[in-house]
């Protein structure tokens, strides 16, 4: 021990990245990039399928199959009353493709019936199969979801992920570091959405390309576990590489009794090493934001991308007011899809449907935030669909065990299995065409939700206030 | 899987001046692919290329003369941006796009790159414009593509130096099988993981308790 110590003590201070890097570097090759292991690969039907094929097609074993997990989230129905049959044209034959390779893989999979079933980010999560320090990569643009709770988590391509099922590691150029430290307190009705809505806002959908990003400071270190993983699901959208929370007292306090999670003396030294994820004093970071959210209130996105956001009171920008031509023309463009006009108010802009779920926003905490505005009362009449898709199976017993599946329900909502189901195309459902909807997920991009569809971007609180008032909303203005 | 090598490449350019095409542009999550299907060119930008009863939308620059065949494009800002998925790559790929010209890439697009033999290829905004300014005005101009020298230059004579890290531009050149290569430190791999499991054993208690 005391070696190890006076080793850290004559090393410059690191970023925990850093450290994470060092501790699962395999190797230095000679281009200078990095062999790094990877801990855990998490797979979904849509891309999972084809890695697993396309890997027993080449005759290539996993490397380590006890150190992968599947779910089944994309394709999967979210209707009540569920079969493998799915609206999405070959949706049958990816779970089915997948089911019979995960089995031949000899992988844990949590298959349709299975209670721990969930969208990956979520219920990789509650599983404790993500865990603090721990590398994890999936075909999955959200994945760095799960720095929330101190993993250093990053979405990958199909075969990167074929990589990483036959080797344990992935070949890497490390990534420039960046900290954006988030101080303050935000308001009433606001929430992690709203502080990644604003930080994106101000950094621009590039802020964070080819950085890896720490959130730091104490508006970050007062988020629940579960906002911080709806913080770091959004960091992809200013293009971070992965974004981690060094984890804390709360973080062990979540993770504590998970089903994957260590136990007796294996956690006690887990914890050995966890107590020591955190930046160094007089780390270097290669770019430093700072962002003050107090008194930082509802945010919703106006335009198709997720940087072109307002807040709640707010208006539709003025396009001459933009400076960067490249930016102006975006927003142009924005403005034409969204049928808005510069200068116009968001709030009571008229909504045609609501969608409260994904892998931002369906965690417990979203659902009682929604639930708290609904009680008691009905989403407008002019609302053509309204669905609540809890984040995972479990999510989904747990609100029931409340009652919030009443408060949904008596409101106007449907309430469904767990799934991805209509952040994009998910279980082969999209919405009217051409509907404006209110939506908790992270893409308000062209056609995401739908040919024609008008995405706008928000919390579970504010998407909730919308339904009630059939136009984009203040949920402040809800009377409790 | 190996990949066609590309060294260099000569052809005409699709210029798409627009910031942020995300992958759900490129390749619609709605697109009706099967498990096992190698050819997913059809998908491309399918909501921009056609109309919803399949007709092509003449105003979009791969429906037009001279650039059916394009084996650049050249984008704006934050190119790929958004899912993961790797078809759009694919579906680029298959069309026959080998390379792609933009002053930013959505970072997991641009890996999914040099793993299906497209060279995405960074340079500043202003040369992108001035490039898809001329590739606009003349769709028979050509460009050449010369990634050992990491040069791009059209037949006009207009050239453009870029840079790209050695590991990667191997892979391109080479067409290499990845996983074949870093399977030949398998050793090392193992010694990695017999090491870790003493010093990190709550990472492989993992199956046990499932």
């Amino acid at each position: 021990m005391t070696l190890t110590k006076t080793i850290t003590k004559t090393q410059a201070p690191r970023t925990l990245h850093g450290k994470l890097w060092d501790q699962h570097q395999v190797a230095v090759l000679d281009d200078g990039s990095e062999l790094l292991y990877i801990d855990r690969i998490a797979l979904h039907e849509r891309s999972g399928a084809i890695a697993l094929r396309q890997l027993a097609k080449s005759n290539r074993k996993l490397f380590e199959p006890s150190l992968v997990f599947g779910t089944l989230d994309h394709v999967l129905d979210t209707r009540v009353g569920r079969t493998d049959q799915t609206l999405i044209p070959s949706g049958t034959e990816y779970i089915r493709v997948f089911r019979n390779e995960a089995a031949a893989a000899g992988i844990v999979l949590f298959d349709i019936d299975d209670p721990r079933q969930g969208i990956t980010h979520v219920t990789f999560a509650e599983q404790g199969v993500a865990l603090p320090g721990l590398t994890l990569i999936c075909a999955d643009s959200h994945t760095g979801t799960l720095g929330g709770l101190g993993a250093m988590a990053w979405g990958v391509g199909i075969s990167e992920t074929e990589h990483g099922l036959a080797t344990q590691t992935l070949n890497l150029v490390r990534p420039k570091t960046m900290r954006v430290t988030i101080d303050g307190h935000i308001g009433t009705g606001a929430s992690a959405k709203d502080i990644v809505l604003a930080l994106i806002g101000q950094v621009g959908v590039t802020g964070g390309v080819g950085h890896m990003v720490e959130f730091a400071g104490s508006a970050v270190r007062d988020l629940s576990i579960e906002g911080r993983m709806t913080l770091c699901n959004m960091a992809v959208e200013f293009g971070a590489w992965s974004a981690i929370v060094a984890p804390d007292a709360s973080t062990f306090a979540y993770v504590k009794g998970l089903p994957y999670a260590p136990s007796g003396a294996a956690w006690d030294a887990a914890m050995e090493t966890w107590s020591h994820l955190k930046t160094d004093d007089g780390a270097v970071f290669d770019r430093e934001v700072v962002l003050d959210v107090g008194a930082l209130g509802p945010h919703i996105s106006w335009g198709t991308n997720p940087g072109q956001v307002a807040s709640v009171t707010g208006t539709v920008p003025d396009l001459a007011a933009i400076a960067d031509p490249v930016a102006r023309a975006a927003a142009k463009a924005s403005l034409d899809y969204m049928g808005l006009t510069p200068g116009q108010p968001l709030e009571g802009v008229p909504i045609d449907a609501v969608f409260i779920g994904s892998c931002t926003n369906a965690r417990l905490a979203d659902l009682r935030s929604a639930a708290a505005i609904l009680k008691g009362r009905t989403i407008a009449a002019s609302i053509r669909k309204a669905i609540v898709v809890p984040g995972s199976s479990d999510v989904k017993k747990q609100a029931e065990a409340e009652g919030l599946h009443r408060i949904f329900l008596d409101a106007g909502f449907e309430w469904r299995e767990s799934g991805c189901s209509l952040c994009f195309f998910g279980g082969g459902e999209a919405f009217p065409a051409g509907a404006r909807v209110a939506s908790t997920t992270n893409r308000n991009f062209e056609n995401r939700q739908g040919p024609g569809i008008r995405t706008h971007i928000m919390s579970p609180a504010t998407a909730a206030a919308s339904s009630l008032a059939g136009a984009l909303a203040d949920p402040r203005k809800v009377v409790a | 899987m190996r990949n066609t090598p590309l060294t260099t490449l000569t052809g005409r350019v699709a210029p798409l001046m627009r910031a942020n095409i995300d992958t759900d542009a490129i390749f619609p999550s709605r697109s009706k692919m099967g498990v096992d299907e190698t050819d997913v060119s059809r998908f491309l930008f399918r909501e921009w290329r056609f109309t919803d009863d399949g007709h092509e939308r003449p105003d979009f620059v791969l429906n037009q003369t001279g650039r059916r065949d394009a084996v650049f494009m050249v984008a704006l800002d934050n190119f790929g941006c958004g899912s993961s998925r790797e078809t759009a790559p694919w579906a680029l790929r298959d069309f026959g796009i080998r390379c792609i010209v933009a002053p930013s890439f959505g970072s997991i697009f641009q890996a999914n790159c040099y793993r299906n033999g497209i060279a995405p290829i960074v340079l500043d905004r202003k040369d992108v414009e001035t490039l898809g300014s001329l590739a606009d005005k003349d769709a028979t101009m050509t460009m050449t593509l010369d990634l050992s020298k990491q040069v791009l230059e059209t037949s006009g004579g207009s050239r453009f130096l870029f840079t790209m890290p050695s590991g990667v531009k191997t892979m391109l050149m080479e067409g290499l099988d990845t996983i074949g290569v870093t399977l030949t430190r398998r050793a090392e791999i193992e010694a990695f993981q017999r090491n870790d499991v003493s010093t990190r054993p709550w990472v492989y208690v993992g199956n046990s308790s499932g």
